[in-house]
């Protein structure tokens, strides 16, 4: 290996290392296998939370670069736990705490905590399910990440957020990224098409302001 | 009457990210094939655990769903069991196992007193699953509850889930 490859490795490791990963899931064994994936990328702070009120918490005890969350955030399946966990939440937040992934990314897009509204957000959903996604989507979140995962995709979903961020829209009832993202290349044909409808337009309106 | 337009206003992309990563870092370099190769293998060795763990899990499972009449403590162990499996078995790609156990968690939710017929159908495609060795993806488990138990199928239909 030769010395100057040496120190352009170790920014690299460095840069990597100053980012703090939120990792929110309800199973602690998910919760332990995303952690090995990102250390093994070579992430170095990442903290855990086991629902939306802990990651709430965590969020605003704390800096964090970058969330990656699932969509199932249930509280737990002991109704005790559960009923303590609301009214702690309730006293400390108002209102009740969020239950899914979409409730986790309102609360944080819509600032109610001390969190980072702009924070980047990965979020995990299932494979069949086309109603998540767009549930997901509304709520604000920056990349979609399906299931199962693959180490692949999530570095994309990763590469995409530091590369290409997407601005943010704010409107009366939305706060997040930009939700028109794709740029879909029109087929052979279809730009010449696209030129002549356009330009027909153009010609109509200029027909209506003129009164031909 | 004026038309008054919602008001929408766009923030420029956060570049926080980028910022604190570095400019000159390439993330195309940091995420190269071998360490996205490496990752990879830790997922593929969770897949494997999960087998070994599930089964013992799953099998407790269909012990209860086996029973004459379910105590509450049989349903809040088949809960949390159900749900414990589900995540992983979704995340980590065991589809026909992630499906069966999430509609049992929504049946046992949405009937107070569960069907014994229905219980059992559970268990036996539970039992389907654990044979086949999990392995089961898309086509191959839509085959699998087509084969098995169209008589569940079509209480899924029935019941729209």
């Amino acid at each position: 290996m030769s010395e100057e490859h040496i120190p352009a490795k170790r920014q690299i490791t460095n840069a990597l290392a100053r980012i703090t990963i939120l990792v929110v899931d309800s199973n602690e064994a998910i919760r332990e296998l995303m952690g090995k994936v990102l250390t093994e990328l070579g992430f170095e702070k990442i903290v855990y939370a086991e629902n939306g009120y802990e990651g709430i918490k965590k969020l605003s005890e704390r800096w964090i670069d970058l969330v990656i969350t699932d969509w199932d955030l249930h509280i737990s399946d002991d109704l005790e736990k559960e009923e303590y966990a609301k009214e702690t939440f309730q006293s400390e937040w108002g209102g009740f705490p969020p239950n899914n992934g979409a409730s986790f990314v309102k609360f944080i897009r819509l600032g109610r905590g001390k969190a980072d509204r702009f924070v980047p957000i990965i979020m995990m959903t299932g494979p069949v399910e086309p109603d998540v996604v767009l549930h997901a989507r509304d709520s604000g979140v920056n990349e979609i990440l399906m299931k199962p995962i693959d180490s692949k995709n999530l570095c994309k979903r990763i590469i995409n957020l530091v590369d290409r961020p997407r601005p943010f829209v704010t409107s009366e009832n939305y706060f997040g990224p930009c939700r028109r993202r794709k740029v879909i290349p029109l087929e052979k044909g279809m730009q010449e098409r696209r030129v002549m409808v356009v330009e027909i337009i153009k010609f109509q309106k200029y027909q209506q302001r003129e009164g031909l | 009457m004026t038309d008054e337009k919602p008001k929408v206003e766009m923030i420029g992309p956060s570049k926080a990210l980028r910022a604190k990563i570095g400019h000159h870092v390439n993330m195309n370099e940091v995420f190269n094939e071998d360490a996205i190769e490496r990752a990879q293998n830790i997922i593929e060795v969770a897949k494997e655990d999960f087998l070994k763990t599930c089964k013992h899990a799953l099998e407790s499972v269909i012990k209860i769903l086996h029973k004459d009449a379910l105590t509450d403590i049989d349903r809040k162990k088949l809960l949390q069991t159900s749900q414990q499996i589900t995540g992983e078995a979704e995340t980590l790609g065991y589809e026909a196992l992630s499906t069966t156990l999430h509609s049992l968690k929504k049946y046992l939710k949405n009937t107070p007193t569960p069907n014994e017929t229905v219980l059992r159908k559970y268990a036996d495609l539970c039992s389907v699953i654990l044979q086949s060795n999990q392995k089961a993806h898309s086509a191959e488990s839509r085959e699998i509850l087509q084969k098995a138990l169209p008589e569940l199928v079509e209480y899924f239909h029935s019941s729209g889930e």
